[in-house]
């Protein structure tokens, strides 16, 4: 119980910082394991049960969430930025290693430790910006769920390149045996489980999990693997989304357990290992934005979308740790390559935050090749001035064009501008809260200027370069926005205000409707 | 490779729990019984799981955490309510059914010695199995809950000083003066646990948690760490480590978000508890109990048919009606796991003979398996009593009248998701005297709502049947997470429910409406057509 309440309370720590920091909490935890193994000797067998049961817990659920549906139509896009990234940062990573003085096994270990970004992190961001459900917030689910399977296919080829491997054939055999295994209970267990309590249903997801797992261990191929098909067994709607919530609990307690006794087991890094890592890390930060950004504008996001794709993909997974811990656990890396691994995951994770952040997505866009640059003609005037071309800008647009009013668009995005343009509109490509765009998109002498750009502090800025004079409605999604608009002289329009309204015309409309089917199910038994 | 050992018990004990589940669900059986039937199968009829390190430690951190969760559900006032009686009815409890046990063992020809144990074996009632019954029954909460989990923490007490004593016999060779030491540290120790934990809460244990609450794992994780602190110091103290896990559920209680903290230990404590369950079984020894037929059957009996009956009148005594009594009786009607953990320490210390760890394991067998049946039952009998049999519901005390009636929402209207949009949709079914019940993951954003609030995940099937979902009229959300949308409108139509949904992303609105949704609420473009409405005669006004 000691060796529990230990782990967790370094965990708990963890937290705290992570919280305090507004960071991801992963690397903390394996922090926070590192400083518990320097004051207090977690008992071994504690720590080996905590890696095998976190190890299959956290798998798991990471298969639990391969269900293609949720990318949308956003699967090709997702494909192929999610190849080329794993593609090129693996071959660069191993070409990179080799001259390090890493043995090409080695090599390969770290390459494949760098294939994949984190799902751990990257959900969470866009989650936090309400965003994984934008296109490109689906790209980059998409993206990350790909990886995984990728990194878990890549596993059992990796370590049977080492000395303690076995024959390919038979390692692939193993793996297609428990494929089909996954393929028939997707296709006949995961239904059944939908219709059971909540009881049943953690303890049948639990034992799909140590099925496999231990079928796994049968074949001779590795306990990730079996755990992953195991997850994957049940990703089905609703069945997955229902595991899923029931099951967070157990995974978010053996997840804890798991990366703290993942950083017990690191020791202290040496100088040549830190400059490793640091490069390597470098290499994750440096290459991916653009080279993603690149591949995301070709398969159809918009510049400031694949950016943002680009920079929220920078860092290398939780997986890459398990990589580690499986090469270690095999014989074939030694502590210090593990060590590295670690260090390059926790940077790199520490680093997306503010990486992945407004400032720095604005700065770079203005290094885009199709960049603002002066209108030609004189100013307009007397128009409608829209700043934003999203959704709702979209749907406003389609609205305005029945009245005769004259409209600019100014959005950031030179894809959107692009479209607008072909379609005859007149469209400024630029930042909304750039005084000089203002200017050229005549600003002051519209008849009125809307914004419905992203993120309020933007209104703010736009709202203070146009002055007083000209009305200046702006979209707000919350009451507290809507104060800050005021305050600053513009005219507030909160939008679900007008849902809200529809809703209910259809909620008076159907109450006879809603009263009939109350009726019927309350009188059947 | 690692040592995959601990995957291979594990696998095995959720496997076998989770196949016996399976059955004991298709015939109505309590799961608990069913648990223990897979131990029995697996231990000592094939001897396929041998319970190791590992399996232990899940198993009784297990109990412990459940003690926190009844803890988180019951709050200082609560307990002060029942805790007179609680604590007389147990004291008296504990008194009688020892002489009784006692009393029985010797007639039974047990020596003095070995008697005198085995009363002590029969008196305590098992916390873990009480409290998983009322919390499968969602009834911890109810008069006779709480007076079951009053009576049963008394029993702790109880337990404490008892294993206090043991040790002290088995260590010291039984001398006054260091057995009354250790007592003394004891009862010591539960002040300081008390009084830490008044501090904690005192100093911001809850702010922290609450401002924590951001990485929900976080402080889940905290929480869990919170108990465990407690737990490693009531150990420390002597004490049972479940009184510790207690006492810091009840620190917590009385955080906006305790109910919410509740439900993400639940499942952690639904799953270790079937581990402890399954290993209890498969921990016993067949071949000796079967020699002690006759003994493990009175003894049983008592237990089964005393116990209650003793519970219940005594409560009656109290002043309670003869319907808590008879359900709190018959809730209270097994012995506990501690009976084995205090046997096996006796048979360790050479007090007592090994073949008695056997009886005592017999007799919790049976005792539990056949608790988990009739304590459900405590309503139905209580009903047939009512109409039969009256007299015997004055050994009660009471007159047989009495019966709480159920109250819940019905015809209302579920908003979940406490943006701009659902607090606007809120105000306005209140506008029309609808029944409302607003539902948010953030007890924030619950402020200042003219509706009932409900804080809670609509992810988890608890929550659903916490917000009524069968009975209510109408389902809206107006959340922008596309997933939980997804998982409620197609548990909505499961149910029958009609439901509104919000598609934030008009790309998504052919996959809601597949899914049954009734209606969606378009609340980008809703809210582009309020911007040009607003505009078209801004701009006209203007036009020259």
């Amino acid at each position: 119980m000691t060796g529990v309440t230990a782990l967790l309370a370094a965990a708990t720590a963890a937290y705290l910082l992570a919280r305090w920091l507004e960071a991801p909490a992963l690397p903390f935890l394996l922090a926070a394991g590192v400083a518990l193994s320097a004051v207090y000797p977690v008992p071994e067998g504690l720590l080996e049960d905590g890696l095998v049961l976190g190890v299959s817990v956290l798998l798991f659920v990471a298969g639990l969430e391969l269900e293609p549906g949720r990318i949308g139509d956003r699967g090709r896009a997702a494909v192929r930025v999610g190849l080329v990234q794993a593609l090129a940062l693996a071959a660069l990573a191993f070409g990179v290693c080799l001259p390090l003085g890493f043995t090409p096994l080695e090599a390969g270990y770290l390459a494949l430790a760098l294939t994949a970004s984190s799902t751990l992190v990257g959900v969470r961001i866009l989650k936090g910006r309400r965003e994984m459900f934008e296109p490109y917030g689906r790209v980059v689910l998409g993206v990350l769920l790909l990886q995984d399977v990728l990194v878990l296919l890549a596993i059992p080829l990796v370590t049977r390149l080492g000395p303690a491997g076995g024959a390919a054939v038979e390692t692939l055999g193993a793996i297609a045996l428990l494929g089909a295994a996954c393929a028939a209970v997707r296709t006949w267990g995961a239904p059944l489980l939908a219709r059971a309590d909540d009881e049943m249903l953690i303890l049948a997801s639990l034992s799909t999990l140590f099925l496999f797992a231990l079928g796994a261990e049968l074949l001779g191929i590795p306990l990730v693997v079996g755990a992953f098909l195991a997850g994957v067994a049940l990703a089905r709607f609703p069945v997955n989304r229902i595991v899923r919530s029931e099951v967070a609990p157990i995974g978010e307690f053996f997840s804890a357990l798991f990366f703290t006794a993942l950083g017990a087991l690191v020791r202290v890094p040496s100088a040549t290992e830190l400059w490793q890592a640091g490069l390597l890390a470098a290499l994750v930060v440096v290459v991916t934005p653009p080279l993603v950004t690149v591949v995301a504008e070709r398969s159809g996001l918009s510049a400031r979308s694949a950016l943002d794709a680009g920079l929220l993909l920078s860092q290398t997974s939780e997986l890459s740790l398990v990589i580690g811990l499986a090469g270690m656990v095999q014989g074939d890396l030694d502590p210090g390559v593990f060590t590295v691994i670690v260090l390059v995951t926790a940077a790199t994770m520490l680093l997306t935050p503010l990486i992945a952040s407004d400032a720095v997505s604005r700065r770079l866009l203005r290094l885009h090749p199709s960049q603002w640059r002066t209108p030609e003609g004189a100013p307009p005037a007397g128009h409608v001035l829209l700043l934003g071309g999203g959704t709702t800008g979209r749907t406003l647009l389609e609205e305005l064009a029945r009245s005769e009013v004259e409209i600019v668009v100014v959005d950031r995005d030179p894809s959107v501008t692009a479209r607008l343009r072909s379609r005859g509109i007149r469209a400024i490509c630029g930042e909304a809260s750039d005084p000089r765009v203002l200017e050229a998109a005549g600003a002051g002498d519209a008849r009125v200027v809307i914004s419905t750009v992203g993120r309020a502090s933007d209104s703010e800025d736009a709202l203070a370069a146009v002055g007083s004079g000209t009305e200046v409605l702006v979209r707000v999604t919350t009451e507290r926005e809507a104060r800050r608009i005021r305050e600053r002289g513009g005219t507030p329009v909160l939008l679900p205000e007008r849902a809200a309204e529809s809703l209910m015309e259809w909620y008076d409309r159907s109450a006879a409707e809603l009263d009939r089917r109350l009726a019927e199910r309350l009188e059947s038994p | 490779m690692f040592d995959l050992g601990v995957l291979r018990e594990l696998g095995t004990a959720v496997l076998g729990a989770a196949g016996v589940l399976a059955v004991a669900r298709a015939v109505r059986l309590p799961p608990l019984l069913g648990y223990l039937v897979a131990g029995l199968l697996l231990g000592p009829v094939t001897g396929i799981l041998a319970v190791g390190e590992s399996l232990d430690l899940l198993a009784h951190l297990g109990v412990a955490l459940l003690l926190f969760l009844v803890g988180l559900e019951l709050s200082v006032d609560r307990i002060r309510e029942v805790g007179r009686t609680a604590a007389l009815v147990g004291a008296a409890q504990m008194a009688v059914t020892f002489l009784l046990g006692a009393g029985l063992a010797l007639g039974l020809g047990f020596p003095t010695g070995e008697a005198l144990f085995l009363g002590l074996a029969v008196t305590f009632s098992s916390t873990v199995v009480v409290v998983k019954l009322l919390d499968e029954a969602g009834e911890i909460a109810t008069r006779h809950g709480r007076l079951s989990v009053g009576v049963l923490l008394v029993q702790d007490v109880g337990v404490a000083l008892a294993l206090t004593v043991v040790a002290g016999m088995s260590g010291g060779g039984g001398e006054a003066a260091s057995l009354g030491r250790q007592l003394g540290v004891s009862l010591l120790g539960l002040v300081a646990l008390v009084a830490a934990a008044a501090a904690a809460v005192r100093w911001g244990l809850g702010r922290v948690l609450d401002w924590l609450w951001e990485i929900p794992e976080g402080a889940f994780i905290a929480s869990l760490t919170w108990s465990l602190l407690l737990m490693i110091g009531a150990k420390a103290a002597g004490l049972s480590v479940e009184l510790g896990a207690f006492v810091a559920g009840v620190a917590v209680a009385q955080l906006p978000r305790a109910h919410d903290l509740h439900r993400r230990v639940r499942p952690l404590v639904d799953f270790l508890l079937a581990l402890f369950f399954v290993a209890l079984g498969a921990g016993l020894d067949l071949g000796a109990a079967a020699r002690y037929g006759g003994a493990v059957l009175a003894l049983s009996a008592l237990v089964l048919v005393g116990k209650p009956l003793l519970v219940g009148g005594l409560l009656g005594a109290a002043g309670e009606s003869d319907r808590t009594g008879l359900r709190a009786g018959l809730t209270l009607g097994q012995i506990s796991e501690f009976a084995f953990v205090l046997t096996a320490s006796a048979v360790a210390a050479g007090l007592v003979s090994r073949d008695l760890f056997s009886v005592v394991g017999a007799v919790g067998l049976i005792t539990i398996g056949v608790s988990a049946v009739t304590a459900p039952l405590g309503d139905r009998l209580h009903g047939l009593l009512r109409r039969r049999g009256r007299g015997v519901l004055r050994l009660f005390g009471g007159d047989g009248s009495e019966v709480e009636a159920p109250e819940a929402m019905r015809g209302h209207v579920v908003v979940v998701g406490m943006n701009a949009l659902g607090r606007e949709v809120v105000r306005s079914l209140a506008d029309r005297g609808e029944p409302v019940l607003a539902v948010d993951t953030d007890p924030d954003k619950l402020r200042d709502l003219p509706a009932e609030t409900l804080v809670g995940d609509v992810n988890l099937g608890v929550v659903l049947e916490e917000i009524g979902l069968a009975r209510a009229r109408l389902v809206i959300s107006a959340l922008h997470i596309e997933d939980t949308n997804r998982l409620l409108v197609h548990r909505c139509r499961a149910a029958g429910v009609p439901v509104s949904v919000n598609v934030f992303d008009p790309a998504t609105a052919d996959v809601m409406r597949e899914l049954g949704a009734d209606h969606l609420i378009h609340s980008k473009q809703e809210g582009a057509r309020r911007l040009a409405e607003r505009l078209i005669p801004a701009g006209e006004a203007v036009k020259p």
